[in-house]
């Protein structure tokens, strides 16, 4: 992110005529207001984010258990999520999912964006229509998806019992509860993604394409050579937050399994361990030591694309 | 956690009100509470006279209340309704939370020190909640007024005792019978079922009334514990848990033979999957008329017969080695923390007492737990007979319960998925639910 400067001149021109005035102490004043109007943001984040973040990093590290008192339990709480076998299957339902969502989602939004930007006929209803999944709150999304996956009544079995296809038994199938859960992330990604990449898309000037074209190149090799390098800001943006994103999975898994124990056992996620681990079984130090790990995993995987992001990402 | 803030939303209107009313003498008001008072004292000055006569402790209060069933909220209100008249200054506010998110969101409250001033609790979590000593104990209460706790099945009271001491009093119960669908056994051709009937004549009848055309099943060996799987566990002679509630009955060759015939009626194709009902509750399987039998509580019943109207019929559960069910039953319990203590106690004396198990009986919302009710509850509709909710209720156990039952339920629920799914055998998955089971009641 681009830091913000505030320069004496700029921040107030009723007080032209003193603007002269640069000594060190106006700059300090202007420095405490610059802080006072920060002050409510940062109270709110410091309150709502940074206070708990800090708490569960302490309370993982205790043996409490909501109500009573609290020991200290050193890495005891990490020990243990070693040997959890619930731990180590949310991590890896959670690693699966992101390696499909975040590459399937921005490949499609990508085209999506691409192909609205082409000037296509009712743009505007398209747009609303791959956003309204963005915009609408997740538990009605797995409910409604729930009904849409019911083997015998929904209309998607119904479609490829017409069409004389296999009709899986989506969601109460172990092998295909994940898969399920995935294609609803997917198609619930897509709207976000697509509008920052088709505000991407128009940030491109024109005249690239015109002299593209005058060059001869055909569509696909101005798509890759054009628009792809050109768009690589957005992507990269779209591609981060959707890695972040998708290890945080948990409304989907919580609603479309209903909380069955024999289908979260193939769809857990690291999330929703730690929603039961802490809240179900009120197990606060463990529970905190499992967010701990998927913060540091997620900070470490965010490091790592910033890193490389040298290499793609032309600005 | 929202019904809290809204309520501290509410202390603070009502202190701002006072601030503002008495901003001349409340200069010092720095307690909630004392601002309350003075906001009670303005409304008494101002109220008529008949109204401040008898107002002398009439601090107007609200009494946070809390259920998980959506049915109930019109029968609670109209409780309070009858509570309120000799508490004029009684304000109250019912927050109904699904039944899956009721228990956490209660549990993070209470430790919070916050929460409803009564609630409704259930067996499986009752004595976690106790021993946590969230809970107010009645004990006290309960002797020094020299309630009647036989005006409830004496199974039911003990459910909600915790170290000796009355924390619950008991408000419906659970009985199980066969629900049935009469049009489908008509056109089969088959009689009704009665207390005849047993676990082969339910077999027979259930092929005969299946129908693989129409796809509509005979039975539903239902995968739910306290209509399904434990009423075949008990009539099969096993049992869930220990009397010593210290070990796991599940693995005993009663329980894995209740299991098979599960499984059995499954692969035979007259009860639908154990994928379908993970899909679609059978109740609802029931109720849509896809099925001519379902194993159902006292609370399907309303559910039920606004799906089936005339078409439903209810029959006592078919009889294996023995007949019967392991009974369960729903209490009101008060927050050891609330600062209406007294208030909630009588309220929770009108909803547990005949007034609140009238209303409940008439608006046809589950048996009662109290015995003078269950009359006026089994003509609330018309059209059905429940006398077999009744009569059943003399071959019943006490529901299996320890201080985690929640967290073995949950083993249990899996394991035995697990198995009716044919992931794993029968006896696989009855000696790996018992395991986990035994491994959790073993750190209680």
């Amino acid at each position: 992110m681009r830091e913000i400067q505030i320069r004496a001149p700029e921040a107030a021109p009723a007080a032209a005529p003193r603007a002269a005035r640069r000594t060190p102490r106006g700059r300090t004043v202007e420095m405490w207001w610059a802080y006072a109007f920060v002050l409510p943001a940062f109270i709110v984040l410091g309150v709502f984010h940074l206070l708990p973040a800090a708490a569960s990093l302490a309370i993982s590290f205790t043996d409490w258990d909501g109500l009573s008192e609290i020991h200290f339990a050193g890495w005891d709480n990490y020990a243990v999520l070693l040997s959890d076998d619930n731990f180590g299957k949310a991590g890896l339902h959670t690693f699966l999912y992101a390696l499909a969502v975040v590459p399937i989602s921005v490949g499609l939004a990508t085209l999506v964006a691409v192909l609205l930007n082409a000037g296509l006929k009712g743009q505007a209803f398209y747009r609303t229509v791959y956003f309204i999944p963005v915009v609408t709150m997740s538990t009605a999304v797995g409910l409604i998806w729930k009904w849409l996956y019911n083997s015998e009544y929904g209309p998607i079995n119904a479609a490829l019992g017409f069409l004389h296809l296999p009709q899986p038994n989506w969601l109460s199938d172990s092998r295909y509860t994940l898969v399920s859960i995935m294609i609803v992330g997917i198609w619930a990604a897509i709207g976000h993604h697509m509008i920052i990449l088709l505000a991407g898309l128009q940030g491109i000037p024109q005249s690239f394409y015109e002299a593209a074209s005058i060059d001869g190149a055909g569509k696909l090799r101005t798509f890759f050579r054009i628009t792809l390098p050109l768009l690589s800001p957005s992507l990269f943006f779209v591609v981060t937050t959707s890695v972040i994103s998708s290890l945080q999975l948990f409304d989907l898994v919580f609603v479309m399994t209903g909380g069955n124990p024999a289908l979260l056992s193939s769809a857990r996620s690291v999330v929703f361990n730690v929603y039961e681990e802490g809240f179900v079984l009120f197990r606060m130090g463990t529970a905190s030591a499992q967010a701990v790990v998927l913060f540091a995993v997620i900070l470490l995987l965010t490091v790592v694309q910033l890193k490389l992001q040298k290499r793609w990402v032309h600005y | 956690m929202t019904m809290n803030r809204k309520w501290q939303a509410k202390a603070a209107l009502a202190g701002l009100a006072a601030a503002l009313t008495l901003a001349g003498c409340a200069s010092n008001g720095g307690a909630n509470q004392s601002e309350e008072k003075a906001v009670g004292e303005a409304k008494a000055n101002d109220a008529p006279a008949a109204a401040a006569e008898t107002s002398a402790k009439a601090e107007p209060f609200t009494l946070q209340v809390a259920v998980w069933d959506e049915k109930l909220k019109e029968t609670v209100q109209q409780t309070f309704e009858i509570y309120k008249k000799d508490h004029p200054e009684a304000d109250f506010k019912l927050t109904v939370t699904p039944v899956k998110e009721y228990y956490t969101k209660l549990q993070t409250a209470l430790i919070g020190g916050s929460g409803p001033d009564l609630f409704m609790m259930n067996g499986p979590n009752f004595n976690k909640f106790a021993s946590l000593k969230l809970l107010t104990d009645l004990q006290p209460l309960v002797e020094q007024e020299q309630l009647d706790t036989s005006a409830y099945p004496e199974g039911i009271t003990k459910l909600y005792q915790y170290e000796g001491h009355q924390y619950g009093l008991p408000y419906y119960l659970g009985s199980i019978g066969l629900f049935y669908n009469k049009a489908l056994f008509d056109a089969a051709k088959v009689p009704y079922p009665d207390e005849t009937w047993t676990w082969e004549t339910l077999r027979a009848n259930a092929a005969k009334l299946t129908d693989k055309s129409q796809s509509t099943y005979g039975y539903i060996a239902a995968n739910d514990n306290q209509s399904g799987v434990y009423p075949l566990i008990h009539q099969a002679g096993g049992s869930v848990i220990s009397a010593d509630g210290k070990k796991s009955g599940l693995d005993a060759p009663e329980s894995v033979a209740a299991l098979q015939f599960m499984k059995e009626l499954i692969d035979e194709g007259v009860s639908p999957s154990a994928q379908q009902q993970l899909e679609t509750a059978p109740i609802q399987l029931f109720g849509s008329g896809k099925a001519a039998m379902v194993p159902g509580g006292s609370y399907d019943a309303s559910t039920l017969y606004g799906m089936l109207g005339d078409k439903l019929g209810v029959a006592p559960l078919p009889a294996g080695k023995q007949a019967g069910f392991l009974v369960h039953g729903s209490s009101w319990v008060i927050n050891a923390k609330s600062e209406h203590q007294q208030e909630a106690w009588e309220f929770v004396k009108v909803l547990s007492g005949a007034p609140g198990a009238e209303l409940l009986a008439k608006n046809a919302i589950n048996f009662p737990a109290y015995k003078d009710a269950v009359a006026l509850w089994m003509q609330s509709i018309p059209s059905l007979d429940m006398n077999a909710f009744v009569k059943s209720l003399e071959h019943t156990a006490p529901y299996p319960v320890s201080k985690n039952t929640a967290e073995w339920q949950n083993a249990i629920i899996e394991e035995i998925t697990n198995g009716l799914l044919g992931k794993q055998s029968i006896p696989d998955a009855a000696a790996k639910a018992a395991s986990r089971m035994n491994d959790i009641l073993a750190k209680e």
